[in-house]
């Protein structure tokens, strides 16, 4: 009997939990010792979280382009990434879509030195990166039915060198 | 006014409390080490690039951006550089082979409960070391490794049913509970990306749609020539959101759910051919089938059998 309860118990509240979190609820309720705790849950079982996908709209694209240079080197060349497949391209983007979150310069610089360290490790011999993200403005359909295609627009640069 | 409230609690979990076939707690436990062996077997080549210490993001930015107390490979590297001497990497890659061999013990069913919980943790420490490059698949996989420590996966056809660590049974309430956990689960997850799709104007008027098809990452096919005929994308945007929204209604309904079954397998399996998000298509389809192929087999079976009876009564004298 008391397992029952017990079983009934857990159901009920964790399904309470992603109720609250999918209606946005947690936003009224507004008190701070179940939002913590709800945080946490959603934390580690990521069965509440906000499922909307590519909602309310289709976010836009990313692409990162890095310029390496090495010692005494004008020119510079382009760091490519080896991504065999459309899983790790997605993951790929994924990881500029995160880049770009919340817009927040803080996170974004963080990325980019991340991607600059991440070069000079696989090539001792970059003295130089300069990290360039450009974001893909798609046009809209009536656009596109003049003649206006994909453009690129640069969001994000920065450089790093090695001391 | 108890008595009501006793009666409409009765009756929710006389819904959810119902005895049911075991059979797909099978296919959810093959499904679900596959996909997770799956995933990780794509990523392979890129590995140490996603998940290394000095990777393309690097351990101490995923570490400050989660919990402390969440796993991250990093707590691993460290214990076992000061207890192993093995270097970050290597640790990185004994995770992701002792996250193999759970696949293939999860697959075969040896020592389930246990496994399944070393392969939720597992998998939390590779969400929580790849924070900057998890989507729908990495929540979706995570959800479902939470449920199977919960699940009685090893009472259905398994090595541990085998060998007497549990019992093989055909039917019963847990595997009820399980199948009615994700059903519910699925039709919230629908639902309220579904509502939260009618929020943005571009569902409405074919942009997301256009705008998907149009995206770079996505590109696998030229779609330029579509902007001919915006009426396409609209229709198709429109499809979409009603079969989100419906799903949690109609997956409940006898006759309709066989046909939103193959809607919502088919809207996953074209966001596999138009997107390359094979793995998200896999994930979303297997959880439905799991949630509602049992039921739908029982529909089929139902008018299988009511065809016959007809029929039957159909031939004169023998009704």
């Amino acid at each position: 009997m008391n397992r029952k309860k017990v079983r009934r118990f857990l159901i009920t509240t964790h399904f309470l939990f992603v109720c609250i979190t999918v209606s946005h609820l947690y936003e009224l309720i507004n008190w701070k010792p179940m939002s913590v705790l709800m945080e946490l849950y959603s934390s580690v079982s990521y069965t509440n979280r906000n499922f909307g996908f590519f909602a309310p709209t289709v976010n836009d694209d990313f692409n990162l382009k890095i310029r390496a240079f090495r010692k005494d080197d004008q020119n510079g060349h382009d760091f490519l990434f080896y991504m065999p497949d459309s899983e790790n391209r997605i993951r790929f983007s994924t990881m500029l879509w995160h880049f770009a979150e919340g817009n927040s310069p803080s996170q974004m610089d963080l990325y980019a030195r991340s991607w600059a360290i991440y070069c000079m490790n696989k090539d001792s011999t970059i003295h130089k990166v300069v990290v360039s993200v450009y974001k893909n403005n798609i046009p809209m359909m009536n656009q596109c039915r003049i003649g206006k295609k994909i453009s690129q627009a640069l969001y994000y640069q920065t450089s790093f060198d090695t001391k | 006014m108890k008595n009501r409230l006793n009666k409409i609690v009765g009756s929710i979990f006389g819904f959810i409390e119902v005895e049911k076939p075991l059979y797909p707690l099978l296919f959810f436990r093959l499904g679900l080490s596959l996909i997770c062996f799956g995933k990780f077997f794509v990523l392979y080549s890129n590995y140490l690039n996603f998940y290394g210490q000095y990777g393309l993001i690097q351990w101490t930015i995923s570490k400050l951006s989660n919990y402390s107390f969440l796993p991250h490979i990093g707590d691993f590297a460290f214990l076992s550089s000061k207890y192993f001497h093995l270097s970050a990497d290597k640790s990185a890659e004994l995770i992701l082979q002792l996250f193999f061999c759970t696949c293939v013990f999860l697959f075969l069913g040896l020592f389930t409960r246990v496994v399944s919980i070393i392969c939720f943790f597992l998998h939390l420490t590779f969400i929580n070391t790849g924070n900057g490059i998890i989507y729908g698949v990495d929540v979706f996989t995570q959800l479902s490794l939470f449920y199977a420590m919960f699940f009685p996966l090893s009472s259905a056809w398994s090595l541990d049913a085998l060998i007497g660590i549990s019992k093989i049974k055909e039917k019963s309430v847990a595997a009820g509970i399980s199948i009615r956990v994700i059903q519910i689960q699925l039709c919230i997850v629908y639902l309220s990306t579904g509502i939260e799709k009618c929020f943005g104007e571009q569902w409405l008027n074919g942009e997301a749609i256009w705008r998907t098809l149009m995206m770079p990452i996505f590109k696998n096919y030229n779609f330029y020539w579509i902007s001919d005929f915006p009426y396409i994308p609209y229709f198709l945007g429109i499809i979409v959101l009603i079969i989100e929204l419906g799903y949690a209604f109609f997956m409940w309904q006898k006759n309709i759910r066989g046909f939103w079954l193959f809607l919502i397998i088919s809207l996953h399996f074209n966001i596999g051919l138009l997107m390359g998000m094979w793995y998200f298509a896999f994930i979303m389809i297997f959880l439905s089938v799991f949630a509602f192929g049992d039921d739908v087999i029982s529909d089929i079976n139902c008018y299988k059998l009511n065809r016959v009876l007809k029929r039957i009564n159909a031939v004169p004298g023998t009704s």
